[in-house]
């Protein structure tokens, strides 16, 4: 009897212990998993397969503050003709013959943003890689974040680059 | 590990993979004899001890049988203990080759130390015949060859784990910043508790199973070995989960995906094992399931290591990612040179195979597609202005998409630039002199400055 019972206390034990892991796992998961667009758009095949640049569809980042999402209007001066057969570029054009922006989620956000001056025009001025916050789009079918975006992680591209790190250059 | 950068050309995505699986099986040859060393000779000197304040004669047999058995053979600390790691920095100059602030230049740095280690304990090893005259300088080798070893792997662990977060590279100027964090600190645990665990089981494996069976003929030793090797497994591999948790938990964000917590549960999952067996051993009157524990705790070295190969490999894939395409360029440029050459010598054209291949998928000379017709655009270009414009293309018509950047070398640009305007004048006839823009000297087809940059 004795011995049944220290048998079950050792398999709790450990059972415990792979349920808090996978409970760690299914928090990242939630926390970290690509959100559902209203289209199926692929930057697996747009910047990866056809190799377009970042700026060739994210036109304002290298002229704003924020990169913005490409028009619609984009998107439709090479899908009136491209892959029209497609039920995903039908959805755009729906977009595009109702006059409605398409509603994408939001995948990149600052968590204490009202207190972080970003500006991606001097990042890409200075030279920055796109793929080093947003990491390598040209693999991903569904974007994700993969970078934290927290303090450190912009110190220490800084401190790389030689950039300044006094506080004010952030936060103001 | 600068000097290195001059031998070593851009891996590719294979070759990296290839190097997570070298990692992967150096981890798992050298750290379970590292563990072995370092939990018999940590038990060793406890039984030692023990004897010297109340004598008893089967613990002086067991720590003698330890030593003998796990620290016997001077070939066994070359090839598993040193060797590996000489082989580990390699390896990783090869991930972090030329990667400001990348601490690899702390994998070195324990193995002078890792060496010391090793020397001292064979002296510890060598004075244990005379320990009854020279009692302390028998124990003082014994720590000062533990407390050198722990140290080192201290540090080469730490190393490891810190190229999990390349965010926080910058902040590792010295070694104390590098050893202080908790990720770092139950790693370390991890590997120590492991360390104690496999030495239990590798005292029921060799002692009993292996081939020189020192328990044979003495139930009462075997008795006191299979209680003191199966308790002392038992006791670490319950610690185990908990360090592998607290681990879990203070791993940056950036190494995961679902196989890392996979990988992490299994740990859990394969301790579990090896707990029932030791259990399975002290309730039996024989030890039971000795070689499958010990193969069991293995895979716990196994799954640890993959962990942390895996989740450096997730921290950097961005890395990776530019290396693969410095790769991909290296031999991208080489193929084209080798299809210019076939090119010269079969007098086929690579601006026609280029053309084809890229530009065909938006243009064609004489129809609208979603770039114009060339027909009615390339009269505005003479060979340089074109070779530049599809180096660099920019928006000229506001009724067009702009046309991105087709990345093609410089040889291929001039040659399928010196082919569309060759085949351009063709179809216009000799009347291809006079659309050409004023000023501009007429197009020159043959291939002369391939320098244009892309």
């Amino acid at each position: 009897m004795i011995r049944r019972i220290l048998d079950m206390a050792v398999f709790g034990y450990f059972a415990l212990i792979i349920v808090l892991i996978l409970l760690l796992g299914f928090r990242w998961h939630t926390q970290r998993k690509a959100p559902t667009q209203p289209i199926a758009f692929s930057h697996e095949i747009h910047a990866g397969r056809l190799n377009l640049e970042c700026v060739f569809c994210h036109d304002m980042a290298d002229k704003s503050y924020f990169a913005g999402i490409p028009s619609v209007e984009k998107c439709m001066s090479c899908h009136t003709g491209v892959k029209t057969e497609s039920p995903e570029i039908q959805k755009l054009t729906k977009y595009w013959n109702d006059k409605e922006p398409i509603p994408w989620e939001r995948v990149h956000r600052i968590r204490i943003r009202n207190h972080v001056y970003f500006s991606h025009k001097r990042h890409i001025k200075a030279g920055a890689q796109c793929e080093h916050c947003h990491g390598d789009l040209r693999a991903m079918a569904q974007v994700r974040q993969v970078k934290s975006m927290k303090m450190g992680f912009c110190v220490s591209c800084h401190e790389v680059n030689k950039a300044p790190t006094d506080c004010l250059i952030c936060h103001m | 590990m600068n000097f290195l950068s001059d031998y070593i050309i851009a891996p590719s995505g294979q070759h990296l993979k290839l190097l997570e699986f070298l990692a992967i099986v150096i981890y798992t040859v050298h750290l379970p004899y590292v563990a072995l060393v370092i939990g018999s000779s940590g038990v060793a000197m406890w039984l030692t001890f023990s004897d010297h304040e109340i004598p008893s004669p089967r613990f002086a047999r067991l720590a003698e049988d330890l030593l003998r058995t796990f620290l016997g053979n001077k070939l066994h600390m070359l090839v598993l203990g040193v060797l590996p790691l000489f082989a580990l920095p390699f390896l990783y100059a090869q991930w972090f080759d030329a990667v400001p602030f990348a601490p690899i230049g702390y994998l070195v740095l324990p193995i002078p130390g890792i060496l010391i280690g090793f020397a001292l304990l064979w002296l510890y090893r060598s004075t244990f015949a005379g320990r009854k005259n020279e009692f302390h300088k028998h124990m003082g080798l014994g720590t000062l060859a533990l407390l050198t070893l722990m140290g080192s792997y201290f540090v080469l662990l730490s190393a490891v784990v810190r190229l999990q977060d390349p965010e926080k590279w910058y902040r590792l100027t010295n070694l104390v910043i590098l050893l202080l964090n908790w990720n770092v600190i139950y790693k370390f645990l991890f590997f120590v508790h492991a360390a104690f665990a496999f030495t239990g089981v590798g005292m029921l494996f060799f002692l009993f199973r292996w081939s020189d069976r020192p328990t044979t003929g003495d139930p009462e030793y075997a008795a006191f070995v299979r209680k003191f090797g199966a308790g002392l497994a038992l006791a670490f591999s319950f610690a185990l989960p908990v360090f592998n948790l607290l681990y879990v938990f203070t791993s940056p964000d950036v190494i995961f995906d679902s196989t890392v917590y996979g990988i992490a549960a299994a740990t859990v999952f394969v301790c579990m094992l090896v707990a029932y067996m030791m259990l399975a051993s002290l309730r039996s009157a024989a030890p039971r399931y000795t070689a499958a524990a010990f193969s069991m705790l293995i895979v716990v070295f196994v799954l640890s290591s993959t962990y942390d190969v895996r989740a450096m490999a997730n921290a950097n894939r961005e890395h990776a990612v530019l290396l693969e395409q410095e790769a991909a360029k290296k031999r991208m440029e080489h193929e084209a040179e080798i299809d210019a050459k076939i090119a010269e010598q079969s007098g086929s054209s690579v601006g026609e195979e280029t053309f084809n291949r890229v530009c065909t998928q938006c243009h064609r000379f004489d129809q609208k597609l979603v770039g114009p017709a060339l027909a009615t655009v390339l009269g505005k270009y003479n060979l340089e202005s074109l070779k530049a414009f599809i180096a660099n293309p920019t928006k000229v018509d506001p009724a067009y998409p702009p046309m991105p950047n087709p990345g093609l070398t410089a040889a291929q640009i001039a040659a399928v630039a010196a082919y569309e305007l060759e085949h351009y004048q063709q179809a216009a006839g000799g009347a291809a002199g006079q659309t050409t823009a004023p000023g501009a000297t007429p197009p020159d087809t043959t291939i002369t400055q391939p320098e244009v940059k892309h």
